[in-house]
């Protein structure tokens, strides 16, 4: 499944004052960096959700128990990930339409 | 005695106690059908059948019929008719050492147990399927 | 990682067949309880996946066919019979609860991919 995520979010926010540089690129850099991390994160919990999938459909283990709290866990951080998503394309919309 | 993940573990000991009350099942109604027979193929009475229960091994684990074994009580003597050809010297004839009394009360533990071991397969099975709602 | 869970999906697919597939071997069995000389059958797959996915592409999952087959592992009656209620209860539970499991897998990564694809707002 490809999560077209660019962690650079400059492209958002195009006029930034001079004054305000230092401050906004640091942020920029921060908040770049955490959804970064929450990417790998994702990837991390459904890469271990799906071989947990692997081993109860090729009979190594029974525990279907495991496989579901695994594959919720995975699913609630990707919800999450869809939430920001969606929450910044919506705030890049906006910024769109305002009239500069 | 190790605790693992085989959650299908509840299933299968639910169903060897299926199997070990339904042989139990099997044992009390051989007693019963023949309390009255005086001849079990060798000339002596029908002599009662036991069940052994057995639990498969340390820990959480099923249950088995470990073997039957032969109650080896005394046969009951009853005063025979004159003439009857079973009677022995004395006009005495051997019954099987079969009480119905204590032969019902078996069959009625071994209907509970049977019943609780399906109601453990019913409710485990419901047990699992809630956890799947989490995937919903 | 589009196409890993495509994976997923295609094994979790097999696994659906091989349960539906295993209830008709497991009802068979209910129906020949008292065939003289009848053999319990059961299905091999999960070996068989497991080896598909082991050997990394050469046998495709979806190929997999689910094969019938007599594990001749239970007690044979009198008659020549090997078929126990309790025992085939006891696996058509097991094979109900990892239907229901890989519907609801399924079911989650069909909603997975289609969030990814859509944004709302």
């Amino acid at each position: 499944m490809a999560v077209n995520f660019n962690p650079d979010v400059s492209s958002i926010f195009p006029n930034i004052e001079a004054g305000k540089a230092a401050d906004s690129t640091e942020a920029k850099v921060n908040f770049g960096k955490a959804i970064a991390k929450s990417l790998n994160k994702v990837n991390e919990l459904h890469d271990k959700a799906d071989a947990s999938i692997v081993e109860l459909l090729s009979g190594k283990s029974q525990d279907i128990n495991s496989v579901v709290a695994s594959v919720a866990k995975a699913d609630m951080s990707f919800k999450l990930l869809v939430g920001v998503r969606d929450k910044l394309v919506a705030a890049y919309k906006e910024t769109m339409k305002m009239q500069i | 005695m190790e605790i693992d993940g085989n959650m299908f573990g509840a299933i299968d000991i639910a169903v060897s106690g299926l199997k070990a009350y339904g042989k139990q099942m099997e044992v009390v109604s051989s007693n019963i059908a023949n309390a009255r027979t005086t001849d079990a193929g060798d000339g002596q009475p029908y002599r009662r059948l036991e069940a052994i229960f057995k639990a498969k091994e340390d820990g959480a684990s099923g249950v088995e019929i470990s073997e039957l074994v032969r109650d080896m009580g005394d046969f009951q003597k009853i005063l025979a008719n004159p003439g009857d050809p079973r009677a022995d010297a004395d006009g005495y004839i051997s019954m099987p050492n079969v009480q119905l009394p204590v032969e019902l009360i078996n069959l009625n533990i071994a209907s509970r147990a049977y019943q609780a071991n399906a109601a453990i397969l019913k409710r485990y099975q419901k047990m699992v399927e809630s956890s799947l709602e989490l995937l919903k | 990682m589009a196409g890993h869970d495509m994976n997923i999906m295609n094994y979790l697919e097999a696994g659906l067949k091989a349960e539906s597939t295993r209830q008709k071997a497991i009802a068979n069995n209910i129906a020949n309880v008292n065939t003289p000389g009848y053999r319990r059958s059961d299905i091999r797959f999960e070996e068989l996946l497991a080896k598909a996915i082991g050997s990394k592409g050469e046998i495709e999952p979806s190929e997999l066919e689910p094969e019938f087959y007599q594990p001749k592992t239970t007690q044979v009656k009198a008659n020549g019979n090997d078929v126990a209620m309790d025992t085939e209860v006891g696996e058509l539970v097991k094979n109900s609860l990892r239907y229901k499991t890989y519907i609801q897998l399924l079911k989650k990564k069909y909603r997975q991919m289609e969030m990814a694809i859509k944004v709302q707002g």
